[in-house]
């Protein structure tokens, strides 16, 4: 067997809370999917693609979470938007308690251990 | 939006479908659905093409399919399908190498390799010469009676004209196989390995053939190691007169008593007796050339009494035998 001893990257971290993240996008506000890349972006997660979140939308969507309409747009093409049903609202919320559990156990683990 | 903008869209997507071949065609067309309108979007956003923002669409697809995956309907891509018949097979050529550089400076070469390199023209000959012996085979009515040259209808004029032909062709073959397509090289392969088939079956038919003389009568019993003249069933003496011998004693040069036949006799009834003559012939009436009464060089009155003139003649002679022939 082969073993690896796999670093901590953003990207690897990302795959596992990218469904909590795009959410947490949409908590405030919907939004189309070029507009919640941005977001993401602004928020300080520099390595999301665009097919990522696009592909998430997806399966948001396909998962019952989210709801979408089509704003026509005078200049440029119509765009979709994404919104929280009430399904996504509790979804986000679960997934936000989870994070936050997890990420103080880190937090606890370095900082006992005088790791950071 | 211009048609340049969606003809370029159209290909990304296109490109990305393309990448995501592998998915069933009904998850792929749930995850493009709406990729062509999102796409659209990202386009209208800024400035670049889709492929100086966005990435390669193989990379794109690649991106997409580890980050949309539902559980269990984005395969990752396919594994080998026998990865153990894929590792065996790499082990072997790892102990093949080693075998070659082990060997080759035995033998004086760097590598065993690069001495059956300069055996190929050999090889392309004997391919040739093989050939033609399988189509000679193929073509002869007599399957057994082929021998060593392609011979068809026993001519060894067309044997060598098809030998000839055959190796001229493996030769040009061997120059220009580097240059055939997939189909007439796969062909070529085939071909060789049923001439090597067909080469091992001559070579061990011919083998046995050379080992085996074909059975016959007479050296049956030789080969099996037993007496050569086992077949022997009486001996007739005649002397130098064309008399019959009668009574005649065999030694050898040990002076020990040859024994040959047997001594019963089948008389003109059918029915068999032991003889009673001591020495050979047991059975004085079945002498093939006769006993000798009317041989030309006899006298015709000469005596039915032969044994009396014909001691002398015996060498190393036994005793006349006193009992008359029958």
């Amino acid at each position: 067997m082969r073993t690896t001893v796999r670093r901590v990257d953003t990207t690897q971290l990302l795959k596992g809370v990218l469904d909590l993240a795009v959410l947490a996008a949409l908590r405030d506000e919907d939004g189309y999917g070029y507009d919640i890349l941005r977001r993401l972006r602004a928020a300080g997660l520099e390595e999301v693609g665009d097919a990522s979140v696009y592909g998430t939308l997806r399966r948001l969507f396909n998962g019952g979470l989210l709801n979408t309409y089509v704003v026509p747009s005078d200049e440029g093409p119509h765009r979709k938007y994404y919104g929280l049903n009430p399904a996504g609202r509790a979804e986000l919320q679960r997934s936000g308690k989870i994070w936050h559990g997890f990420s103080s156990t880190m937090d606890d683990l370095l900082r006992e251990r005088g790791a950071a | 939006m211009n048609t340049t903008a969606q003809d370029e869209i159209r290909d990304y997507v296109e490109a990305v479908r393309q990448a995501l071949a592998g998915l069933s065609a009904e998850t792929r067309e749930e995850l493009l659905e709406d990729l062509p309108e999102h796409l659209a979007e990202v386009r209208a956003e800024g400035s670049g093409t889709l492929r100086d923002r966005l990435g390669s669409p193989e990379a794109y697809a690649a991106e997409l399919r580890a980050t949309a995956g539902l559980v269990g309907d984005f395969p990752e891509p396919p594994e080998p399908r026998f990865p153990h018949l894929i590792e065996a097979r790499d082990n072997a050529l790892h102990v093949l190498r080693q075998v070659d550089v082990r060997v080759g400076p035995v033998i004086g070469y760097a590598k065993a390799s690069d001495f059956l390199v300069l055996l190929r023209p050999a090889w392309w000959v004997l391919r040739g010469y093989l050939a033609a012996m399988a189509i000679a085979f193929l073509l002869a009515s007599n399957h057994g009676d082929m021998g060593l040259l392609p011979r068809i209808g026993d001519s060894d004029l067309v044997a060598l004209v098809l030998l000839t032909g055959s190796v001229i062709v493996s030769l040009a073959l061997a120059r220009r196989s580097q240059a055939l397509s997939r189909l007439p090289r796969w062909a070529l392969r085939a071909g060789t390995a049923f001439l090597i088939i067909f080469a091992v079956a001559g070579f061990a038919g011919a083998d046995s053939d050379t080992r085996n003389v074909p059975y016959s009568e007479t050296n049956y019993d030789y080969n099996n190691g037993g007496n050569p003249y086992s077949n022997v069933q009486d001996v007739y003496v005649y002397d130098s007169q064309g008399q019959l011998v009668v009574g005649a004693r065999l030694y050898d040069q040990e002076g020990n008593p040859i024994q040959l036949g047997n001594n019963y006799c089948t008389d003109s009834t059918g029915a068999s007796a032991r003889s009673r003559t001591l020495g050979y012939p047991y059975c004085p009436g079945d002498a093939p050339f006769g006993t000798g009464e009317s041989a030309p060089s006899t006298s015709a009155s000469a005596p039915a009494s032969a044994p009396a003139s014909a001691p002398a003649s015996v060498p190393a002679s036994a005793p006349v035998s006193p009992s008359p022939p029958r």
